[in-house]
């Protein structure tokens, strides 16, 4: 196993016997890199970006809490597991540490034994990961979100391929970063929020170093994915709220206030159309399509079709056709 | 959806000439004493059903009415001198104005089923139509 494949490890305690006690227990299966304290760790995580940090509290320069509220809030190293380790056996100590989202709080001193064991609970993922050669399943079975969160965690290259009932679509990854995604008529951002908020169909990572165009910002994977799992939210939201799909909607009396995408949106809706159709219609991705939606007909932008309103235009057709004879 | 329309005539001939000369066919119901057109347009249907037996015009259409059963529209047919079907016209006219129905109803009066030409049917046909569309506006 080369370097570039190996778990990394980031050891971070001030005290060198320590540092140099949890190299020799973890450097038989992890690549183990070391700080001694939470200004020198922030540095290196940020340059090696490592798989999971073991962290002391009490530190010169920047401790523990800190360095582990710096790493949380960069989008880069967010996803990283944390696990404090220290000597204080104080409970609130534990408890602060965990409440603060910690994967693990663990007391020196400690067994090298149960502390391996929990580094390997917390990176078991990661490791099946890189053990298999593709990542492979269904989207019912396993969040699309939680199959990008162990891609980016295990810093892959390739393209994810998925097949749902709304059709294929594309993410592919550079060392774990999303950079090209594609589905329908939607390509990059748009069609990755798309792909997040599919709850059913398959998926497979093919391990591959592709020549692709990125449509993608690099921007940290951890942040888009908040950011797609807000939107899928919303987007859920929005379908539960709005009257049953087969319902058709046309342009209400606000409908000349509406501007920019709800502009469109509207426009979809001309002359009477069902949800869906109007969906297909609009060209919008159904992220921003439902919010919308359901904004346009809180606003008065858009209204229920009533019978009389159908019944009308009906008639209009039927005289029409009548003249015609 | 179906738009439906009624043409209520004693008339057997009448009802035949109105519907044969308007839109060239029409099927005849299997219990007879009926015929039907149906004329699709893109979202529904308009159909539109002949009835009638002498005396028994205003009787038909409101079982018809009180038993829920669609009816939009209605024409009456009458040959002129048949004053006991004008009378009825006339009866089912008020009556359904009376209840409130959204229903729109036209009586013509024709002096011979040579009247009954296709433009004439056309014009008459979509008279009530026109009068169908002033009932949802209003």
């Amino acid at each position: 196993m080369t370097d570039d494949t190996r778990i990394k490890i980031l050891i971070v305690d001030d005290e060198d016997n320590i540092r140099h006690l949890l190299r020799l227990a973890f450097e038989d299966g992890f690549e183990v890199l070391e700080a001694a304290d939470g200004m020198e760790a922030f540095d290196k995580a940020l340059q090696v970006k490592p798989h999971i940090i073991l962290s002391d509290i009490m530190m010169p320069r920047l401790d523990g809490y800190g360095l582990y509220r710096k790493i949380k809030s960069r989008p880069e190293t967010s996803s990283i597991p944390f696990v404090f380790l220290s000597a204080k056996k104080d409970v609130d100590e534990r408890v602060v540490g965990l409440e603060m989202g910690a994967d693990d709080y663990i007391t020196k001193p400690f067994s090298i034994k149960e502390l391996k064991a929990k580094v390997r609970s917390i990176t078991k993922k990661l490791s099946e990961l890189k053990e298999l050669g593709s990542l492979e399943g269904l989207i019912k079975e396993v969040d699309l979100v939680d199959v990008i969160q162990l891609i980016e965690m295990g810093r892959k290259t390739g393209m994810l391929l998925l097949e749902s009932s709304l059709g294929p679509g594309r993410i592919y990854f550079d060392h774990g970063e999303p950079v090209y995604a594609k589905t329908g008529d939607w390509e990059g951002i748009e069609a990755f929020y798309t792909m997040l908020s599919w709850k059913e169909g398959r998926f497979k990572l093919e391990h591959k170093i592709l020549s692709v165009e990125e449509n993608m910002e690099r921007s940290g994977g951890q942040e888009l994915l908040m950011e797609g799992v807000r939107l899928a939210d919303e987007m859920e939201e929005s379908v539960r709220n709005l009257p049953p799909a087969s319902t058709v909607l046309q342009p209400g009396e606000e409908a000349e206030k509406a501007e920019g995408k709800l502009k469109e949106l509207v426009q979809a809706f001309e002359g009477g159309v069902g949800i869906h159709s109007a969906l297909e219609k609009s060209g919008l991705p159904p992220y921003i399509f439902f919010p919308l939606t359901r904004e346009a007909l809180k606003k008065g932008m858009l209204a229920g079709r009533t019978d009389t309103a159908i019944k009308s235009d009906l008639l209009r057709k039927i005289r029409v056709a009548l003249e015609k004879l | 959806m179906i738009i439906r329309y009624m043409i209520l005539s004693p008339s057997e001939q009448a009802r035949q000439a109105f519907l044969g000369g308007l839109f060239g066919t029409f099927e005849l119901s299997p219990r007879g004493h009926g015929e039907k057109v149906t004329l699709n347009v893109e979202g529904g249907d308009l159909e539109v059903v002949g009835m009638g037996i002498a005396g028994k015009l205003q009787n038909m259409t409101l079982k018809l009415l009180e038993r829920g059963v669609q009816v939009d529209g209605i024409l009456i047919l009458i040959p002129s001198g048949d004053d006991a079907s004008w009378a009825e016209a006339r009866s089912i006219t008020q009556w359904v104005q009376s209840s409130g129905r959204p229903v729109a109803v036209k009586t013509w009066v024709f002096n011979a089923l040579e009247d009954l030409d296709k433009e004439t049917t056309k014009k008459n046909l979509l008279t009530l139509v026109k009068e169908h569309e002033a009932h949802l506006l209003s």
